[in-house]
């Protein structure tokens, strides 16, 4: 288990050194802040003051090398936007981000995983028939579609909750709801097809025949075992609908981290990017490494592969 | 001599139908939206009643009619001709962004399968690193970083794109690579680039149709959010994620003007996802339903 661990995080750390040397790249191309920090009337020569001040003028590696000498010191530098430390404004921005990720994926494992399990047991019943519609629908629609969807009907319409802003748990509604449905659609598929297959098992069939009461089949035997592939899913749901929040972000003017990263760019504020990106990889590889982790926790196969 | 009790063997259920998920008439139905729009998308020059790009200032919000049938937009251009011009648009980036992610990734992916070692863990990590990074934020840095227009768009969208590619292909090929007739075709001699080309890829062609179908409705839906974020198709060019946000503003007193393009999208994408499930549980059963 430890060397399991060991090689996990090695890999880990690895993907998230290789993000954030491909965004320093990226982002080195995205412009010139010079032009954005200095006033218009600003000279060529005051822009190159500066750039030799922040070290811009100097190659590549070697900016690299500094850059990642600061980021072990967890300084990612100031946002020139802000003229605040560029990690204290993307911390700013991870928590609503992650407040609405992690709400619209428990609204989806509350939704999916129920709808699944419950289509399994009755296929073609109307439990499965009203899932599928949902699950196709959520698949085929855009989370922002959604999000403009739901601003017409339940805050235009109807007015029960606000059209947009951050604040209370009603401002979080629409938003979990519109981010939630996709991947409430692909965890009831999944399940529902996972489910499915171990009711078919062998030692379900052998539990049958031995008398066990239908809800301890279900809910001890089958389950735990068609649960697997489905915590996979969840965790690489976990990195879109971070990405999906962007879109939605946008529609419900919620501040976070896809507001930020837009905004950034358009005002070439690159440490933000930076840093944003850099932390959202952090984040990406510590969950995938989590579930990883409790994969291997749950099925002793893993562990010992 | 052996008895066998036939009576008490129970016959084998029927094998599990759980993937089929559509009747035959939903399916058809399926494929007749599909081709409907993609047949509107390709002649729509000739269909489109309206010019999509002619500002009427005195037919500006006019609600669906039997003139304009899906209403006009802020400017009084005909919806239903931007939604036609709009699918072209979409339809056309996302045919070539889903055969560039695929090819590039059936390379890497093959090349990671059949010759291993360090390449296999070059690649693979970028594959890692791509899945477990948002689609959506990688498009935004890049395109932020490379400029907004077309070409980039494609670009970006490619990107974010062929790691699926590369990790399923990947594994048949690293299932294909010990059968018999890949052994013999390298004990005769066969060069590695030979085996890879005439003997594994076309073992996969299934596959990667399959894939590729999968992939056209999440290439549709990732290219309609960045022009929605303005980092995609830029105005006055339709293109179902622009018109979008350009009916946003307007939501409360002309709401056909975003659901409009937005309906379409979503019919699109459903008929593609419906006929890309049919030809996975045809071609190859065994791919991962969702991923």
């Amino acid at each position: 288990m430890l060397n399991y661990l060991l090689k996990r995080l090695a890999q880990s750390a690895f993907t998230v050194f290789l993000v954030i040397a491909l965004i320093f790249t990226v982002v080195r191309a995205i412009g010139d802040p010079t032009h954005l920090m200095l006033p218009p009337e600003a000279t060529e020569a005051d822009r190159q003051v500066l750039r030799e001040q922040m070290g811009l003028d100097k190659p590549l590696p070697v900016q690299f090398a500094h850059f990642v000498a600061q980021l072990a010191r967890g300084d990612f530098g100031n946002s020139y936007r802000f003229s605040r430390p560029a990690f204290e404004v993307v911390l700013n921005a991870l928590w609503p981000t992650l407040l609405l990720a992690l709400a619209a994926l428990a609204v989806a494992i509350v939704i999916g995983l129920p709808l699944g399990v419950a289509s399994a047991l009755w296929p073609q019943g109307w439990v499965d028939q009203v899932g599928k519609v949902f699950a196709v629908f959520g698949q085929a629609a855009p989370p922002f579609f959604f999000s403009l969807l739901f601003v017409k009907v339940f805050s235009l319409q109807w007015g029960w909750f606000p059209t947009g802003g951050y604040g209370g748990a009603r401002h979080l509604v629409l938003p979990m709801m519109a981010l939630g449905w996709y991947a409430a659609a692909g965890i009831s598929r999944l399940t529902r097809s996972s489910m499915s297959s171990v009711l078919q098992s062998e030692y379900v069939k052998f539990a049958r025949i031995k008398g066990v009461p239908q809800h301890v089949i279900v809910f001890r035997h089958a389950l735990k075992n068609a649960l697997l592939p489905v915590i996979t899913f969840v965790s690489l749901q976990f990195g879109i609908l971070m990405g999906g929040a962007v879109s939605v972000e946008v529609v419900f003017a919620w501040p976070g981290m896809g507001q930020l990263i837009l905004d950034s760019i358009n005002n070439l504020d690159y440490t933000v990017v930076q840093a944003a990106v850099t932390l959202a990889a952090v984040t990406f590889a510590l969950v995938n490494l989590g579930v990883d982790v409790l994969y291997a926790l749950i099925d002793p196969r893993i562990r010992y592969a | 001599m052996i008895e066998t009790p036939a009576e008490d063997i129970e016959p084998l259920p029927p094998p599990p139908r759980s993937r089929r998920w559509l009747g035959k008439s939903q399916l058809a139905l399926a494929a007749l939206v599909f081709a409907g729009v993609l047949l509107s998308a390709i002649l729509a020059p000739w269909l489109a009643p309206f010019d999509p790009l002619a500002i009427s200032l005195s037919d500006t919000f006019q609600p669906p009619s039997a003139t304009h049938w899906l209403g006009t937009d802020p400017l009084g251009r005909d919806l239903l001709s931007r939604v036609m011009h709009g699918a072209r648009v979409s339809l056309l980036i996302s045919a070539i962004v889903v055969s560039l992610a695929g090819v590039l990734g059936t390379l890497l992916g093959v090349l990671a399968g059949y010759v291993g070692g360090v390449i296999d863990a070059v690649v693979m990590r970028l594959v890692d690193m791509q899945l477990a990074f948002p689609a959506v934020i990688l498009a935004l840095v890049l395109s932020g970083a490379i400029g907004v227009n077309m070409s980039n768009l494609v670009i970006v969208l490619t990107l974010a794109n062929w790691a699926r590619f590369a990790r399923i292909t990947r594994g048949e090929v690293l299932s294909l690579k010990s059968r018999d007739f890949v052994l013999l075709a390298r004990l005769a001699g066969a060069s590695p680039g030979w085996i890879m080309l005439r003997h594994i890829v076309p073992n996969i062609a299934g596959t990667l149709v399959v894939l590729a179908t999968l992939d056209a409705g999440s290439v549709i839906i990732l290219e309609a959010t960045l022009s929605f974020l303005g980092l995609g198709v830029q105005p006055p060019t339709p293109s179902w994620g622009s018109m979008i946000a350009e009916g946003r503003g307007h939501l409360s007193t002309a709401w056909w003007v975003c659901v409009a393009p937005g309906g379409v999208l979503i019919l699109t994408v459903l008929a593609a996802n419906l006929l890309g499930d049919e030809l996975r549980d045809r071609i190859n059963p065994i791919l991962p339903q969702t991923w």
